[in-house]
């Protein structure tokens, strides 16, 4: 029997094939990907038309630009506006599998131009935020784990107010505190480094509350748990704990929860942008939907829909870093 | 094999190079208290290098808050006249002195290793800490000594498991790892808390094995248990606590062949090793907590029992097999069971016995093979034919607790059961749900308490009556008593069988605790694998074993006795 009971034991102990499983992973992902961006230019191209007003006229400038019949004929013929839908809509499909992106209406430069010039701020921008947000909200998890029951209290409110304060709010006051009324950080996104400071926070703070409302929950789990218990009675301290063992368990639910983070980074960036007269996706949505420039924002959307599933991906990666468990199943 | 151990005497001669004799931990009145209110008080023992101390009492007698008021981690507000390792005093320690003393003077093992051990890491980065916060030994040294440690408890490839964590390794491996951990920096003292609840009699045997290794080498061992039969077998000296005070302390032979107080002797009567089938094991007096039962048929009466073949056959599998992908978890399993009778399934852990119970209650179908239920097909069958008798056949589980909707009340559950879920109101059968109650010994006020608000043995009653409330002829029993102090156990297999006698109940009790299978069942099959490797009267089964696996099953539980 003592031969059945071991060669059941080291069944466990199999190689389990991790480069095989990274490589699955990542095809699986490219293919989903795909599939997203796929959908995303789907339902833009049937959105866009499903709003009242003509993409010709929107090409001459907008409704107010009072555009000759022939002109509208004209720039229709031109932009293929004169086929039928479907016609349309596989011409644009075959366009972006050719990653021809078109030519902003607007601008009239093209499409993958004006993206290359703004998509790296904006990228910046949420990224920093986002590892701000974690600092933040693993700073308040660590200071309020080690404290009592008042500690827990004030920040599990700190985080409930942060999670739930607007973007346009925040940023208000901030301004007025730091940038008025101190004259200690620019109003104004300089592009310098110091610049980025106001942003980035404004950005952080609803995330960080979300992120560390989850974390804290888990941390205190974590710290109830028989293996919390056989590490402090080896003599280990209270950082070290932390550090060395709950902390992993606390970050599992936020790193499930920062592939949405992200996503949530980039409509935040649309106000914040504008709010700190930043350049960057936000604000070219903003105007591009404002003029109709339809290339334009199928553009940023399917940037944006990529950034989201590459951030989904590392954050799903980053929680099978931490938590290896149930890889090979 | 533990008899040779004097009882009291430190062991001398002891290999870790410690002065024989002389250390040791005193405990003097310690007393232990939560916002005010002592958990634990008066509580004084002592326990010499090399001897085993056994704390054993039921769950919240105070045993754990005072092995953790050792290692000041009780929580609460901690007293006493003495409390001292060797020349040390361990009262008024600071929190930063107190790891001192944690991992290298004093050292825990607790239950359950799979939670116990960061289950996030891999086990030998959990002996590296242990080494690295108490010595000043470099990388390479301290995972030589991880090794080292890993070979010492028995681990096979050490160098391989090390990097494995806790969920890749086995009960019996994953246990091992964690008294590796808390061996590693040579403790003066160890503290086990039920190191062995929960383990297949294979593993139990080698904890207590290495348990018993540890003291013979001159390591001081307090052990918490509630398992008298590993105490038996460990201990020198055994403390009897109840209610946050000591009752009795003496040396092991004396306190469990010849109790004194009232309260060890019931703890010692519930004990099922060696108690005939139909002989009560639960004892009137303070440990009975329910006084809704009355009458105390105290005497074994083995009632005739309908054993023999002329009974009617309740339920029958006929090559039950059920694969899972390539893995077979049930291979051509056959049993009968006849009205009145109890079949006993043992095995360790894996072997099928749970995916078995499964196919028997329709909740899986087989890939061969039948289950007939009084003499109708059963299993496979389209759900809807198989609804209408589902009554027949109950189920009872190990966790009570998580089988309630936490939601309903006590008389919530049984209305539900009793009508099928047709109707809530539980006015109207209020006279059934009563009647219920006092069938499993419960007050009827117990109708409107929440299942978390009991006790682990009140919610057994609770979720044996609602498997009586549909009145079946047929109850699986998956692990029942396995969660329950030993003399809650002992009233819930006496409840079990008082209930068999009066309904001519069949049970097909599950279990892991060969001691609880034989106390209870007239027939046992035991199996290995998926398979049923033996099948026979329980005493023959028992007695005289023809299968190797069964003798091996049978070896490995005895020696704890």
């Amino acid at each position: 029997m003592g031969a059945t009971l071991k060669s059941a034991a080291l069944k466990d102990a199999a190689p389990n094939g991790a480069a095989l499983n990274l490589v699955r992973f990542i095809a699986g992902r490219v293919l989903g990907a795909l599939f997203v961006l796929w959908a995303v230019a789907t339902l833009i191209f049937f959105a866009i038309r499903l709003v009242p007003g003509d993409p010709a006229e929107a090409i001459l400038g907008g409704p107010g630009s009072q555009a000759s019949q022939e002109a509208l004929d004209l720039v229709r013929r031109q932009y293929g506006l004169d086929q039928p839908l479907l016609v349309q809509y596989l011409d644009q499909l075959g366009r972006l599998a050719r990653g021809d992106l078109g030519t902003s209406y607007s601008l009239k430069q093209s499409v993958s131009s004006v993206l290359a010039a703004q998509v790296p701020p904006t990228l910046l921008l949420a990224s920093l935020s986002l590892v701000a947000a974690w600092i933040l909200a693993v700073g308040v998890a660590w200071w309020s784990a080690g404290s009592g029951r008042v500690a827990r209290a004030v920040s599990s409110g700190l985080e409930v107010v942060a999670s739930a304060v607007p973007h346009f709010l925040l940023g208000s006051v901030l301004i007025v505190v730091f940038a008025t009324g101190l004259g200690l950080l620019p109003p104004v996104s300089t592009g310098t480094p110091i610049g980025l400071v106001l942003p980035v926070v404004t950005l952080a703070v609803p995330v960080a509350g979300f992120l560390g409302q989850v974390t804290r929950d888990s941390l205190l789990d974590a710290a109830a748990a028989p293996f919390a218990l056989t590490a402090t009675a080896r003599g280990e301290g209270p950082s070290g704990l932390f550090w060395r063992h709950l902390l992993r368990h606390a970050a599992l639910p936020g790193l499930a929860l920062s592939g949405w983070a992200f996503g949530s980074l980039l409509s935040g960036a649309i106000v914040v942008e504008s709010l700190f007269a930043r350049p960057g996706l936000g604000r070219t949505l903003l105007d591009a939907v404002t003029l109709r420039d339809i290339p334009l924002v199928t553009g940023v959307a399917l940037v944006s829909a990529l950034a989201y599933v590459v951030v989904v991906a590392l954050g799903d990666l980053a929680e099978k870093a931490v938590d290896p468990r149930g890889q090979s199943a | 094999m533990s008899g040779s151990v004097a009882s009291g005497t430190p062991a001398s001669g002891s290999s870790s190079g410690r002065a024989p004799g002389t250390g040791g931990l005193h405990v003097e009145n310690l007393r232990v208290a939560f916002d005010g209110v002592d958990a634990v008080r008066t509580v004084s023992f002592e326990l010499a290098p090399g001897e085993c101390v056994a704390l054993v009492g039921e769950s919240g007698s105070g045993k754990t808050v005072t092995a953790r008021a050792l290692l000041g981690l009780s929580g609460g507000t901690v007293t006493a006249t003495r409390l001292a390792l060797d020349d040390t005093d361990l009262t008024g320690l600071s929190e930063r002195q107190w790891r001192g003393i944690r991992g290298p003077r004093i050292g825990l093992v607790q239950q359950d290793a799979l939670v116990s051990l960061d289950p996030l890491r891999p086990i030998g980065r959990e002996i590296d800490d242990a080494l690295r916060l108490h010595t000043t030994l470099g990388a390479a040294e301290r995972r030589e000594r991880a090794l080292e440690v890993l070979a010492e408890v028995g681990m096979p490839d050490p160098a391989i498991r090390r990097a494995q964590r806790s969920g890749e390794l086995s009960g019996g491996l994953r246990q091992r790892a964690l008294i590796a951990a808390a061996l590693a920096l040579r403790p003066d003292v160890v503290i086990a808390d039920e190191p062995t609840t929960a383990l297949d009699a294979e593993v139990h045997r080698v904890v207590i094995d290495r348990l018993a290794r540890l003291r013979d080498e001159g390591t001081a061992v307090l052990a918490i248990s509630h398992d008298l039969g590993a105490v038996r077998r460990l201990a020198d000296r055994i403390v009897v606590m109840r209610a946050g005070e000591v009752v009795e302390q003496g040396p092991t032979a004396q306190i469990l062949d010849a109790p004194a107080h009232p309260y060890t002797r019931a703890l010692v009567a519930a004990v099922p090793a060696g108690k005939p089938r139909g002989s009560r094991l639960s004892v009137g007096g303070p440990t009975v907590q329910n006084s809704g039962r009355t009458g105390e048929k105290r005497a074994g009466s083995p009632a005739k029992r309908p054993n023999d073949q002329s009974s009617e056959r309740v339920l029958e599998a006929h090559g039950l097999t059920r694969r899972f992908g390539t893995f077979t978890a049930v291979d051509d399993v056959s049993l009968t069971l006849r009205a009145g009778e109890t079949l006993g399934l043992v095995g360790a852990s894996g072997s099928g016995k749970t995916t078995t119970a499964r196919l028997l209650l329709g909740l899986d179908s087989p890939d061969h093979g039948l289950v007939e239920l009084l003499g109708a097909p059963w299993n496979p069958l389209p759900e809807r034919e198989r609804r209408p008798r589902r009554a027949l056949l109950g189920a009872i589980y190990q966790d009570a607790l998580s089988s309630f909707d936490p939601r309903m009340t006590v008389g919530r559950i049984l209305v539900d059961a009793l009508t099928n879920g047709k109707t809530t109101r539980i006015r109207a059968h209020a006279a059934q749900i009563d009647a219920l109650l006092a069938e499993v010994g419960l007050p009827a006020s117990v109708s409107s308490r929440l299942p978390a608000t009991l006790s682990g043995g009140q919610r057994q009653r609770v979720a044996i009556a609602r498997a009586l409330a549909p009145r079946p002829r047929v109850l699986l029993c998956d692990e029942p008593v396995s969660s329950l102090d030993v003399t809650v156990q002992a009233q819930v297999l006496d409840l079990l069988d008082e209930l068999q006698e009066r309904h001519g109940l069949a049970y097909l009790f599950i279990s892991h605790d060969l001691d609880v299978v034989r106390h209870v069942s007239d027939r046992v099959a035991v199996m290995s694998a998926g398979r049923i490797v033996e099948q026979g009267e329980t005493e023959q089964v028992f007695s005289a074993p023809a299968h190797s696996y069964t003798r091996g099953l049978l070896a490995a539980a005895s020696s704890a006795d």
